[in-house]
């Protein structure tokens, strides 16, 4: 809710709709400043003096004795907090459930209030924006690994065919069809992809109980990385066939050579 | 009258560069019968190894025609040529190209194993070729483990294993002492008598070749009937 009003007022009004009953979780109350939002009650640190607002009464010089991990403040049994005036740029409410959105509007609107009231969807543009930003990193890194994935694996199998081209002429003079041999070096290519899947994901599942027990960080809030199953299984996928058809190319050159150019050389 | 397992009408082997043409084989026909063991010598650049090429469907004429087996093996596509290699002709070449990874009984079993015999078969065949050759007591040892003259020797084994109509060799003792290079031309005239193997070897050397039944001589791409041995 953006506006420059009373919320006193609006806390009144609020509690009507019986959506401020914790301070943590339905009611998160936002300095006077604009671009100093203050998330939560993270900004108020212990020895702090705050409003509370509770029942339509206001309580002044609150000092906030301590706030737990939780950040939950004692010092005041208000149900409401804020830092210095009763002026407040923005306020964001917690309703008890999603899909709930309209119906509160609707019955704030009804309560009288006329600031402008939007849903969460127009503060987490923002978020969805980063997400979107960190999705794309994501998948430009993800490419550039697989293509990395591929020119290795095409590296090797040239190299391991352009070293074995004189073998190769002479299983081919014996009689060993052509198609044994591209097999031979496909299977090779796909036991390489095979095991760089295992070995990613063994590190990943590393990264990922780590990342969990230790989020990272962020403006928004703490960060864990999630790798579905699905995703899991679709990406191991695209990267064994990648080496697959990584192998595929050189082995087929080697296979397809003149036998007495790749037994003598030509 | 006995039919002949090669007969080679007007062979042809032309190298082209440009306009230049070079002819490494130029009119080139003989026969051979099954059993024979046939030496192809001349001097180097004579064409003697691009001959044996042909015969061994390693290499395509120009023209001429070449009948294996009562078949015209210059109609035959690619996919047939190999498998005509794989049923009815065995190599031995001069460098032995045993796979390292390999030990010498799984070397022998190889073709044998892509020709589809069940392990059984394959591998009483190469237990049995290998007895032949004389290393029945080598059968696990790895190719680095080997002599040059033990190693040609399981290559002689993995050419044999098929039991080929026709057995060529391409200088098999170049790489190989003295010693040893008389051990593998007594083994050649050995299978060549006690199981009737065709064999078509090239060589340089006028003693190995003095072992065959019979010479050929070549010199400047064609026949050299003026040698005799």
């Amino acid at each position: 809710m953006n506006m420059n009003t009373n919320i006193f007022n609006l806390f009144a009004a609020f509690s009507l709709l019986n959506i401020n009953r914790n301070i943590n979780n339905n009611v998160l109350i936002y300095d006077n400043k604009p671009n100093k939002e203050i998330f939560g009650v993270s900004s108020i640190k212990k020895g702090d003096k705050f409003y509370g607002y509770s029942c339509g009464v206001l309580f002044e010089n609150q000092i906030c004795t301590d706030i737990d991990k939780d950040g939950n403040i004692y010092g005041t049994s208000t149900l409401a907090i804020f830092k210095k005036e009763n002026i407040s740029h923005r306020i964001l409410i917690k309703l008890p459930s999603r899909g709930l959105e309209t119906e509160y509007i609707q019955k704030i609107k009804a309560l009288g209030i006329t600031e402008q009231i939007n849903p969460w969807e127009t503060k987490i543009g923002m978020i969805k924006q980063f997400v979107g930003s960190l999705q794309i990193t994501n998948q430009i890194t993800g490419f550039i690994g697989l293509l990395t994935a591929f020119a290795t694996i095409y590296i090797i199998i040239f190299i391991n065919v352009t070293n074995k081209r004189k073998q190769i002429g002479i299983l081919k003079a014996i009689g060993i069809k052509k198609e044994i041999i591209l097999g031979s070096y496909i299977i090779q290519s796909f036991i390489y992809g095979f095991v760089g899947v295992i070995l990613g994901n063994l590190i990943m599942q590393g990264l990922l109980a780590l990342l969990t027990s230790h989020p990272l960080a962020m403006p928004i809030g703490d960060v864990v990385p999630l790798l579905t199953t699905t995703k899991l299984l679709t990406t191991s996928l695209i990267l064994i066939l990648a080496s697959i058809v990584a192998g595929f190319f050189p082995s087929r050159k080697a296979s397809n050579d003149n036998i007495l150019d790749a037994i003598f050389g030509g | 009258m006995m039919k002949n397992i090669i007969e080679i009408n007007k062979l042809e082997r032309i190298y082209s560069n440009g306009i230049i043409k070079t002819y490494a084989l130029r009119d080139v026909s003989f026969n051979i019968k099954p059993g024979e063991f046939v030496a192809i010598m001349g001097p180097s650049g004579s064409g003697k190894s691009t001959l044996l090429h042909q015969l061994g469907l390693l290499d395509s004429p120009t023209n001429g025609c070449i009948i294996i087996d009562n078949e015209d093996v210059s109609k035959l596509t690619d996919k047939e040529r190999t498998n005509f290699r794989l049923e009815k002709l065995g190599y031995v070449f001069q460098s032995y190209n045993l796979l390292p990874e390999l030990n010498v009984i799984e070397n022998v079993f190889l073709t044998s194993m892509a020709k589809g015999l069940s392990p059984e078969d394959y591998n009483e065949r190469a237990k049995d070729i290998l007895e032949k050759v004389g290393l029945k007591d080598r059968i696990y040892y790895y190719p680095s483990e080997l002599s040059g003259g033990q190693q040609q020797r399981v290559s002689i084994a993995r050419a044999l294993v098929n039991k080929p109509k026709i057995l060529f060799a391409d200088e098999p003792t170049a790489n190989l002492d003295s010693d040893s290079s008389q051990d593998i031309i007594n083994l050649f005239k050995k299978l060549n008598k006690e199981i009737n193997q065709t064999i078509v070897m090239v060589t340089h050397e006028i003693e190995e070749g003095k072992k065959a039944d019979k010479i050929i001589w070549i010199k400047d791409g064609v026949l050299d009937l003026s040698k005799k041995f």
